[in-house]
């Protein structure tokens, strides 16, 4: 499958030139600025041992990590060719006459035909479709060959630069804080932060780095002292993602109650808070509380405060919304049923047996265990006691259910 | 502990393979998954930021577009991976003397090195699409499938609407 490229001869590789002998420098300088890219069916060598070829450059119909990568995604032979052997559509992108498009290969000279300069195998190509959307999430290029990998999380970029395909000589990784509101555009905007080698690539080295976002944002400058300081950046294409992570329905729970305290009262206070673990990257977050009865306290905060509850048996629902970095909206909800004060009391009073039975049983446990001369009870002991602790269980829950009948 | 040196090439549990750099307690990651092909990191492909505290390293992550997924998140793990050596590449003319152009199978004899002089290994341009060979309209051209049996694992439509799933010639 090939094509014409008539190249931006104004954002030529710095170092083309560099490595070729002086008849190829002089022949690519005379061919330029049109080039013949052709990608390759297949590309690859029988395999004496198995049934399967052995794949050694990517090829259009391989699939996987084997074929040609357009737009980073495998080309795995999705493309609609017509009568007129040209191909309509390629991985359901129509391509048209004087569209952009970054090209990566081999540069070859084709001994064949009348000795034309070719990107001769492809083994990505890229159509420069970047939407003016106001997101730096995408994949990027520069002037050098290298591509730029983005992520914006809630205002933590993260970034992975790599060279091309069979170019292992630099790969790095960077995580930035973009600067300002979220809020608003990103136009204008700078991402500072580290940068560091990855041993995808050869070179060693780390440092600053700062990313400034252009006007339109379909461009950015490096600054700083990594191998890529000083390039402008275009941006090639968007990525779909969810900007908002799956955190479901949010999970409201009364913050340090004390063991065996029942404030879910009549005429008490209970302060709730979300137990729900917000994701990292989260630079703000609105809240806004409710209580179906009782008297609430300030309903923007991280706990909720609702105090003066209503008489025992009274349903309250307390409801909270909470939206993330501007952008991000979760719900949730908790109901309970109030307890007049002797109702209570005798939920704590069951609670404490409850606990002190627990810690008996424990040491029973433990010293059938490791059994210990210095033990303040003997096992047997520690048996009698928790057998008079159920008893007593036992009837504090028998007088609970004769106090309780209406 | 500070003298532990992570930094390496490591490949996980999750198929992955995980291109580590450890500076001073600091250690950061890129991660590929394994694509069982000549390139990785197309299913997901995430960086790493973490600090190595005792044996463990915890910190942040977030999937970057080379990719197919988008997510992110924290983590820890103590080291369970097993260290690999990134395979040298050959060089290219040998990769070409070796591949049979558009085919695998023997008869086709011509490989890209009896036809393709090399300029330069892998360059990266940038232009605008000129008029195709053979349709004024389509950029692209394209005369393949050649005169082989091949099976295609993929779509592939000729003639406008015809889609086939293995071409015979």
């Amino acid at each position: 499958m090939t094509c014409n490229i008539d190249v931006d001869m104004t954002y030529l590789p710095t170092d083309l030139y560099v490595g070729m002998s002086p008849d190829h420098q002089n022949e690519v300088a005379q061919k330029l600025p049109w080039v013949h890219p052709e990608m390759i069916m297949f590309s690859g060598k029988d395999n004496s041992t198995s049934n399967k070829p052995t794949e050694l450059l990517p090829g259009w119909a391989q699939t996987g990590g084997n074929s040609i990568l357009l737009n980073g995604r495998p080309l795995n032979a999705n493309v609609a060719i017509n009568s007129s052997v040209s191909a309509s559509q390629i991985c359901g992108i129509t391509p048209e006459v004087f569209g952009n498009v970054r090209v990566t290969g081999a540069m070859v000279i084709d001994k064949n035909h009348d000795h034309p300069l070719e990107i001769h195998p492809v083994y990505a190509f890229d159509f420069i479709n970047a939407s003016n959307r106001q997101d730096i999430r995408g994949v990027w290029g520069d002037q050098n060959g290298n591509t730029y990998y983005v992520h914006n999380v809630f205002g933590t970029i993260w970034m992975l630069i790599t060279r091309p395909f069979r170019d292992h000589t630099f790969a790095a990784v960077f995580r930035g804080l973009l600067s300002g509101s979220p809020s608003t555009l990103v136009s204008g905007k700078t991402a500072e932060g580290d940068w560091i080698t990855v041993p995808y690539g050869m070179q060693d080295g780390s440092g600053d780095m700062s990313l400034v976002v252009g006007a339109d944002a379909l461009t950015m400058k490096v600054s700083g002292d990594s191998p890529v300081a000083r390039l402008e950046l275009r941006k090639l294409y968007d990525v779909q993602d969810h900007p908002c992570p799956p955190l479901g329905t949010l999970s409201i729970t009364a913050v340090n109650p004390s063991p065996c305290v029942f404030p879910e009262t009549e005429g008490g206070t209970l302060v709730f808070g979300i137990s729900t673990p917000l994701p990292p990257g989260v630079f703000s977050a609105a809240y806004q509380w409710t209580a179906s009865v009782g008297v609430p306290g300030d309903d923007s905060l991280p706990t909720f405060q609702v105090s003066n509850l209503p008489a025992a048996g009274t349903m309250v629902t307390v409801s909270v919304q909470l939206t993330i970095n501007n952008a991000c909206v979760y719900q949730g909800s908790r109901s309970f049923i109030t307890h007049s004060q002797v109702e209570s009391q005798w939920l704590e009073e069951i609670c404490q047996l409850k606990r002190r039975l627990e810690k008996t049983i424990q040491q029973i446990i433990d010293q059938s265990i490791f059994p210990r001369p210095g033990d303040p009870l003997s096992r047997e002991q520690s048996i009698d006691l928790a057998m008079q602790e159920i008893q007593e269980l036992d009837r504090t829950i028998a007088e609970l259910k004769r106090n309780l009948k209406p | 502990m500070a003298n532990r040196d992570l930094t390496g090439i490591w490949a996980a549990d999750d198929g992955g393979y995980y291109y580590v750099h450890q500076n001073g307690l600091a250690v950061w990651w890129a991660g590929f998954s394994d694509d069982y092909g000549l390139q990785n990191g197309l299913s997901f492909c995430n960086v790493f930021s973490g600090v190595l505290k005792s044996n463990e390293v915890s910190g942040q992550w977030a999937d970057v577009p080379r990719g197919a997924t988008m997510n992110f998140g924290t983590l820890s793990l103590t080291w369970a991976f097993v260290g690999l050596a990134l395979p040298p590449d050959l060089p290219l003319q040998e990769v070409f003397d070796k591949t049979h152009k558009n085919t695998y199978y023997l008869g086709f004899s011509e490989t890209l090195g009896h036809v393709l002089d090399i300029v330069k290994d892998s360059v990266v341009i940038y232009g605008s699409l000129g008029n195709g060979d053979s349709d004024p309209v389509y950029p692209f051209t394209n005369t393949y499938p050649p005169s082989a049996r091949m099976t295609l694992s993929a779509p592939i439509t000729i003639g406008g609407t015809l889609q086939v799933k293995t071409i015979a010639i």
